[in-house]
């Protein structure tokens, strides 16, 4: 095996809520919470597959939509996914940061840069 | 839906209204939507499966949340519509709703269990959210001047609602191998971009003063922007439903269905040559049973009767208020020149009313501003609103002696910054902010570069501008047609933008072309401050950033930018 702490990412898993159409992300006790912050990290891709396999059983439940795993970083205590696209996805548009709860308490720059 | 309607009463604005067929057509669909979203809710019918049906009621799944985009044919509403898009966005969103480049509004934030409610209250002012999406036949577009531009032969709109009619949910072509744009133009300075349509109907007179209209096919952005070719010069109006059937069968036979980016109409005319697309377009048409789809002139008069010109009074085309404010006033004089366009009756102006405030969102409107607007057309417009396709609306029929009172209203609610056709008045696409096709943040870019000129005598002084921002290669944004093209891109995990100049969407059309190595998010306000200010040092006399640009090319440009230091 690999050194895992050399070559293996952090993962979250992530979805869309069906009802409301919301991002949310994978927490401990299977529950799908908002904040990224509260999500289960996951070291490892293999471990991540692992994660989507179980969540796969809510989406069959109908609860969410559209499975799948984001690769993140910890940034001064925080989880951070390391694509913008996924970053933006997380906590809100960058120019209506008022109107997206994810985005409370965080700067656009903190979105945007990485 | 019904190409037999009747005239209805001549309460409310010159728009066409729905007849009783519309009215259950409409109400079924929305009861036929509440089913299928009960059956997902419930998990009877999986996304996959439910995908198609609500993209056919233009519900989206976007990077955030579900997205509705509703249908505003021809980009043309009343006061009453208008009303209800502000209930809409108050009560199902978060108090606002975005114009696009197709002249809808889309919602970003609506809920899934909620859309069937929000369908039913479109249905109850005439509205849905049909055609919206998938490969159909989507919302017929054309000026937002129709019917009041003083340059207009005719009101285009009665053959756009024709077109409407004939196309909504038509059985052969409900499945396209992609989507399909149709675009109108009653002026001979085209508004609707014509010529990058899928097909363009532009509209003639004979010298016996008969309509005709020069049919142009194979115009598009996206990923493979192309000019449309002109297969027609002269199409006798009765014969236009007839051709427009031949077309879409030959592209429906023939167009490729392998290959989502090269499905588009554009492909099949380019791959087969405009020559023989159209020898193929002739062949089907002189087999098509004509009878069955010419148009009646009393069909189409019918149709015209909805779009009757409005009750105009006879009025003195100066008025001293108006010019004794322009005297005074800079402010005012500039949105007259900027925001106010020539209508064809005395007395009555056409006025925008302009959703790119400096450092704002282009094309956002808040509830409040739907509502002022919806007023304002009420008090002053004959009850009528337009969308324009870039992304702002329009009161079609103010009268001159009225200018001064709707200019206050509309600059009490920021709906006043006198940028129309200015670089100021940048249409973008929601970009990587709102949108899961996006490959970098268009909307940010704007708001950089519309706070850099926000000065409205120095946007003046560059005079007619047009700056186009998309965020992926779908260009929704129309970078491609912008005289200053934005295009977004990711390069491994950033932003980056390239810039293309000599775009345009008017008579003389031009695809904008790449100048050279794209610009950090950071950097491309300042490239295009570069680019205006090169303008400024080498246009001549009355001369507009188009005309300098093909004159000179893109050298002087280039020398300036890429000699800058951002």
């Amino acid at each position: 095996m690999n050194d895992k702490t050399e070559d293996c990412s952090e993962y979250v898993v992530t979805a869309n809520e069906v009802l409301s159409g919301d991002t949310v992300f994978r927490a401990p006790g299977r529950k799908w919470v908002r904040a990224i912050d509260e999500a289960e990290v996951l070291v490892c891709q293999d471990i991540g597959f692992v994660a989507l396999g179980y969540a796969e059983a809510d989406m069959r439940a109908n609860k969410v939509m559209g499975l799948y795993l984001v690769e993140v970083s910890r940034q001064s205590g925080h989880v951070r996914p390391v694509h913008i696209r996924e970053r933006i996805r997380a906590l809100g548009p960058t120019v209506r940061a008022d109107l997206s709860l994810k985005a409370q308490g965080f700067s656009v720059a903190e979105v945007v840069d990485q | 839906m019904n190409m037999h309607v009747t005239t209805g009463s001549n309460a409310g604005p010159n728009i066409y209204r729905y007849d009783e067929f519309d009215h259950s057509f409409v109400a079924a669909r929305v009861a036929q939507f509440r089913d299928q979203v009960s059956r997902r809710l419930s998990g009877a019918v999986t996304e996959d499966e439910f995908k198609p049906m609500r993209l056919m009621n233009g519900l989206y799944h976007q990077l955030h949340a579900y997205m509705l985009r509703v249908a505003v044919p021809y980009g043309t509403m009343s006061a009453k519509q208008l009303h209800m898009l502000a209930h809409i966005a108050d009560k199902y969103d978060r108090g606002y709703g975005h114009w696009t480049t197709r002249q809808n509004i889309q919602f970003n934030w609506v809920k899934l269990e909620d859309t069937a409610d929000i369908l039913g209250d479109l249905a109850s002012v005439e509205m849905h959210a049909i055609q919206t999406s998938g490969n159909c036949i989507r919302n017929t577009t054309t000026d937002q001047y129709a019917g009041a531009a003083a340059d207009e032969l005719a009101d285009p709109r009665p053959v756009c609602e024709l077109i409407r009619q004939w196309s909504t949910l038509h059985p052969e072509f409900t499945y396209l191998p992609r989507k399909f744009k149709i675009a109108v133009t009653g002026s001979p300075n085209d508004r609707a971009a014509v010529k990058v349509h899928d097909i363009g109907l532009r509209m003639h007179l004979n010298d016996a003063g008969e309509r005709g209209w020069e049919v142009l096919v194979g115009g598009g952005q996206g990923r493979t922007p192309m000019i449309a070719a002109t297969v027609r010069d002269w199409l006798p109006e009765a014969d236009l439903l007839a051709y427009l059937t031949a077309i879409m069968r030959v592209y429906n036979l023939t167009g490729r269905r392998d290959n989502k980016y090269k499905a588009r109409i554009k492909i099949l005319v380019h791959e087969m040559g405009s020559d023989a697309f159209s020898a193929a377009v002739e062949k089907e048409f002189a087999h098509a049973p004509k009878e069955t789809l010419e148009i009646e002139a009393r069909e189409l008069e019918r149709i015209s009767a909805y779009f009757a010109a409005p009750a105009f009074q006879t009025l003195e085309a100066f008025v001293p208020g108006v010019e004794e404010r322009k005297l005074a006033d800079r402010a005012f004089r500039q949105w007259v020149t900027a925001n106010t366009a020539a209508h064809r009756q005395p007395g009555y102006v056409i006025v925008n009313a302009s959703f790119k405030p400096a450092g704002g969102i282009p094309g956002d409107a808040t509830s409040e501003q739907m509502r002022a607007v919806a007023d304002l057309a009420e008090q002053f417009s004959f009850g009528e609103v337009r969308v324009t396709h870039a992304q702002n609306l329009t009161l079609p029929h103010v009268r001159m002696l009225d200018l001064i009172e709707v200019y206050e209203a509309l600059k009490e609610h920021g709906l006043a910054e006198a940028n129309i056709g200015l670089i100021g008045d940048i249409i973008a696409c929601p970009g990587l902010d709102y949108c899961s096709l996006a490959t970098a943040r268009s909307i940010p870019v704007a708001q950089q570069i519309s706070a850099r000129f926000a000065d409205i005598t120095r946007q003046q002084d560059v005079g007619p501008l047009k700056l186009n921002i998309s965020g992926c290669i779908n260009a929704c944004g129309h970078h491609h047609v912008g005289h200053i093209g934005i295009l977004g891109v990711d390069k491994k995990g950033r932003e980056f933008y390239q810039i293309t100049l000599g775009g345009s969407s008017a008579n003389e059309a031009s695809i904008g072309k790449i100048l050279g190595p794209g610009f950090g998010a950071d950097e491309i306000a300042g490239a295009v401050e570069t680019v205006v200010a090169t303008y400024l040092n080498v246009r001549e006399q009355g001369e507009e950033f188009l005309q300098t640009y093909r004159r000179l090319g893109a050298a002087p440009f280039k020398e300036a930018l890429y000699n800058a230091d951002y």
